[in-house]
């Protein structure tokens, strides 16, 4: 296997040279990666100006002076595969976007399943990619979905078989390590067949002394009937920059059930897709986001309901300390054809500080007529009756305020298929809580 | 052990309690009756601090010490409880992670050390019996999807664990059937003793035949308009409110 990276490594994310794009060694890959690079060089940068991007200003973004992440010296870093038990022996590591085996653990995988990385699907199972690969993306001149594209170098594959279920869960790790304005571009592809059932964890982690960019996409199939329970952890260093992309879609009866809990990055940009695809097909996609400090979290959502019979939900919840902001766009679309369609979406907002910002956005485009839509939205600070009621018990403000964050919090976190990222979890809101109220 | 003294008290500026004089000595139980907003609710919160009502007029002193400067926390560190009409839901919090940061709460306060979850667990389960609530309560979010029934005896819980010296028992009968108020009464008679005041808010004379109040209080328009002992409350039933306070 060979990786060609461009001799200039360096990248300006305004113009961004046509041509210079890491080479996978398969023709159709390739020829995307080739397409999405022309197509780049005359997307513009988003702006503030875009209705998209209204309340996420990402000058800082296009500012630096990212360079593709160098391979890092992979003695100086470690990850150990038991951080979460139930996956020590199915978790893949990269480090800066590259598959790193060493630090990696796949054994004992069923016949059939396939959990590798990009590079190598390419080679011992090309013919899978090239009907797959590329295939869900409905992102249109969208410059980081490009930027990923044309950049990646590496990335998770997964395939589940028909009738096939893996029961460990499947544990993607993503570092970035080593110099200051790394950029890198984790490219996932997972697909599963007819009546799969599986898990998978995607983790982002980075330090926090310094800044560097992350674009990450990932493309879901689900066929008919399978079930897959997605948890993606955003845990970036709090100088890091990232900007990712989901997209799923999901086959007659398919059911996604997707977690997003993000807690670092300075600017976290989230476009989530579901694309029910198929007949009573359904799709969860739940949010948590903490942010404090100068913190900024985006999630961008669409619930694409395309055809009859079709469910979806969407719990997003967010806390914002200090003078963090967050952004949530929730939208619904209901074509003509989803008719007895199903969604459901609520959006609520806990505001520990008068300077944090939330900006929240439902919308729904329902073009059937028999269709059950309920959104909400709520911003606030903790309910009043509710302190009371704990304060009455003893607790003082600051115990009480902590519950309380510690409660909002866990309604998404008690979702969570994975018991050891749940208490994981439970742990960093009761950190976070603790650092919020200093 | 509690002393209200011409107790005035509003809410977004309306007068609610208009001159309320009582006083709860250790081991005494007092039942306050009246119709429906009546002020009843009111005067517990005042008393467990609710800060949205503002006292006005008067004082309450709890053993001896004026509380109206303490927060609704310093007064139930100091042993004033409030059972709740109507019990709040937390979604996301457990019952038992509740109660034992509220039971480590009286701890730290009285320089005893904390329980851990293993040592609280065992300490809390013999609570459970004396309102024959099941041990799964304990992991179910505080009131979070229960019946009425089920909110009124977790209040008792609450109570039988943090065994306060002052208890405001805000309606705990209502909504309850037979079975319920039963186990209710029966739980807060074991938990009531000589050292403890109870001030039993009820809008029906039925729980007094559970429990026996030594006084009986009549509440109406922000005052107390009548008070005797426990026959009062059967006269209250058959004749009505109306006609007991005319009749003077
Ligand atoms: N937070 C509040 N805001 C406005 N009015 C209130 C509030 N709380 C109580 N009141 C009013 O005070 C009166 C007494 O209420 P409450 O103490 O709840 O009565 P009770 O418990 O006896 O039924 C009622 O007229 C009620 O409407
Ligand atoms: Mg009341």
């Amino acid at each position: 296997m060979s990786l060609t990276t461009a001799q200039d490594a360096t990248f300006n994310l305004d113009t961004l040279n046509s041509g210079k794009v890491p080479v996978m060694n398969l023709r159709s890959m390739d020829a995307i990666k080739k397409e999405a690079s022309v197509e780049l060089a005359s997307t513009p940068f988003p702006t503030t100006r875009d209705e998209e991007w209204r309340f996420t200003n990402i000058k800082a973004i296009s500012r630096s002076a990212f360079v593709q992440a160098a391979p890092a010296d992979i003695k100086a870093v470690t990850y150990d595969t038991a951080t979460v038990p139930e996956a020590k022996d199915s978790t893949l590591v990269f480090v800066n976007g590259i598959y790193s085996e060493s630090l990696s653990k796949v054994t004992n995988i069923p016949d059939g399943i396939i959990v590798t990385n990009l590079c190598e699907a390419v080679e011992k199972h090309a013919a899978l990619i090239e009907v797959s690969f590329n295939k869900a993306n409905n992102f249109e001149k969208d410059f980081f979905s490009l930027l990923n594209t044309a950049m990646f170098e590496d990335g998770a594959f997964i395939y589940i078989p028909k009738e096939t279920k893996f029961e460990r869960p499947i544990h993607l790790v993503y570092l970035t390590h080593g110099h200051e304005n790394a950029a890198s571009f984790p490219r996932n592809l997972i697909i599963a067949e007819r009546h799969a059932e599986f898990t998978v964890v995607e983790e982002y982690l980075g330090d926090d002394d310094q800044s560097y960019l992350t674009t990450s996409f990932t493309e879901i199939m689900l066929g008919e009937e399978a079930h897959m329970s997605h948890v993606r952890l955003q845990k970036d260093g709090l100088k890091a920059y990232h900007v990712n992309r989901i997209v799923s879609q999901l086959q007659r009866g398919a059911d996604l059930q997707s977690y997003t809990v993000s807690l670092g990055a300075e600017i976290f940009r989230n476009d989530v897709r579901a694309i029910m695809a198929g007949e009573g097909s359904h799709a969860t996609l739940d949010g948590l986001v903490l942010v404090a400090s100068n913190q900024l979290s985006d999630t961008h959502s669409i619930m694409d309901h395309r055809v009859a019979n079709c469910t979806s939900h969407q719990l997003h919840k967010t806390i914002v300390d200090g003078k963090a902001t967050s952004v949530f766009n929730g939208k619904i679309f209901v074509r003509k054809d989803a008719q007895k369609t199903d969604a459901f979406q609520e959006n609520h907002n806990l505001q520990l500080s008068l300077d944090g910002m939330v900006y929240t956005k439902p919308q729904l485009e329902i073009f059937a007529d028999d269709v059950k839509c309920s959104h909400g939205a709520t911003v606030g600070q903790t309910d009043s009756e509710q302190e009371f009621y704990l304060r009455s018990r003893g607790l003082n403000d600051s115990e009480t305020k902590e519950i309380l964050t510690f409660g909002f919090a866990t309604e998404v976190i008690e979702s969570l298929p994975v018991d050891s990222i749940k208490a994981d979890l439970r742990k960093a809101v009761e950190t976070y809580t603790k650092r919020g109220l200093e | 052990m509690l002393q209200i003294k011409n107790l005035h008290a509003n809410v977004d500026g309306i007068e609610i309690l208009k001159g309320i004089n009582l006083e709860i000595k250790a081991g005494e139980v007092h039942a306050i009756m009246g119709p429906n907003g009546s002020g009843k609710s009111t005067l517990s919160k005042v008393i467990a601090g609710h800060p949205a009502y503002e006292v006005t007029e008067g004082e309450i002193l709890f053993e001896g010490t004026n509380i109206e400067d303490l927060d609704a926390d310093e007064r139930a560190r100091m042993g004033i409880f409030l059972a709740f009409q109507y019990p709040v839901e937390i979604p996301g919090v457990s019952n038992s992670m509740l109660m034992r940061q509220s039971y480590n709460a009286m701890r730290r306060e009285h320089g005893e050390e904390e329980l851990d979850p293993l040592e609280f667990d065992d300490y809390v389960r013999g609570k459970l019996d004396l309102v024959e609530m099941d041990p799964k309560f304990l992991d179910r979010s505080v009131n979070d999807g229960f019946s009425g029934g089920e909110k009124k005896r977790n209040e008792i819980l609450q109570m039988a664990v943090l065994n306060p010296k002052m208890a405001l028992l805000d309606e705990t009968d209502s909504g309850l059937d037979i079975d319920a108020l039963r186990i209710v009464s029966d739980g807060i008679n074991k938990i009531k003793s000589k050292d403890k005041g109870v001030l039993l808010v009820t809008h029906y004379q039925r729980i007094l035949n559970y429990i026996t109040p030594d006084f009986v209080h009549v509440l109406k328009g922000g005052r107390i308009v009548k008070s005797g002992g426990k026959e009062l409350a059967h006269q209250l039933e058959d004749q009505g409110y109306e006609e007991v306070v005319e009749a003077k």
